[in-house]
């Protein structure tokens, strides 16, 4: 049965380039939201096998959406993987012992893309 | 969205970006404005820190999307004017900064200038993206 991936980013472009990508080169279903909230609500109902999640979004953003997963039993144990551009100072500080797999910056390469994930996930 | 192609993944994601480029180099140019106005208010005293959020995260999304859709140099521009914006959040004590006082607003203008030119360049000469 191919993976499940819910790939979280408020620009529906990069949205779309992510998901284009873990199908086409991954292999993967892949499912999308638009937001923190969508995304826990998604996360919730489907159940993927992991979450790309993008850090800096309006309203519900990247550690405040982890944060919301991890206090519900049914999305506790996803794993989450920060997508996100580099930064650095005291906002990757605030991420600090947020359960997450890893970070892949943007931008990123849509060949490589399903590798990193892989990876870090030790798929 | 561009037709698939199982056989070979590398011609479809090329396929994609390329159906998407026109959009994203206007989705950047739309930043470019919100960038714009943020400086304006900056350079004129009146910046709120909604107002600096907001062009933050706007260079802070052009940082990944310039550089997806094969616009390397703009994504560093873009990373560096975040930099700018990011370095003036709130005081030490919590209070709101006055953004003017500490924004190298000289070095952003010539960020954004130089951004709005290799978007609008690439717009004009057909760019392809890099995918």
């Amino acid at each position: 049965m191919s993976r499940r991936v819910l790939v979280v980013d408020d620009d529906p472009l990069l949205r779309e380039v992510a998901k284009a990508a873990l199908e086409m080169v991954g292999g993967w279903t892949v499912l999308t939201a638009g937001s923190g909230s969508q995304a826990q609500e998604i996360a919730s109902a489907e159940q993927p096998d992991a979450l790309l999640l993008d850090v800096m979004m309006p309203g519900m953003d990247g550690p405040a959406t982890v944060l919301a997963l991890q206090e519900d039993a049914t999305t506790r144990d996803i794993p989450v993987i920060f997508l996100t551009a580099k930064v650095g100072g005291r906002r990757s500080d605030a991420w600090a012992g947020l359960p997450v797999v890893g970070v892949i910056p943007k931008p990123f390469d849509p060949m490589t893309l399903s590798v990193e994930v892989a990876q870090l996930l030790g798929w | 969205m561009a037709a698939l192609s199982a056989e070979d993944p590398e011609q479809a994601i090329r396929s994609v970006l390329h159906s998407l480029t026109a959009s994203a180099l206007r989705t950047n140019l739309a930043r470019c404005l919100v960038l714009d106005s943020a400086l304006t208010a900056l350079e004129q005293g009146r910046c709120t820190d909604p107002v600096r959020l907001e062009a933050e995260q706007a260079a802070h999304q052009m940082v990944g999307s310039a550089g997806t859709f094969g616009f390397p140099h703009v994504s560093d521009l873009a990373g560096e004017l975040e930099q700018l914006l990011a370095e003036n959040g709130a005081s030490a004590d919590g209070t709101p900064a006055n953004p003017g006082d500490r924004v190298d607003l000289t070095r952003a203008r010539q960020l954004l200038a130089q951004i709005q030119a290799e978007l609008t360049s690439g717009s004009a000469g057909g760019h392809q993206p890099a995918g």
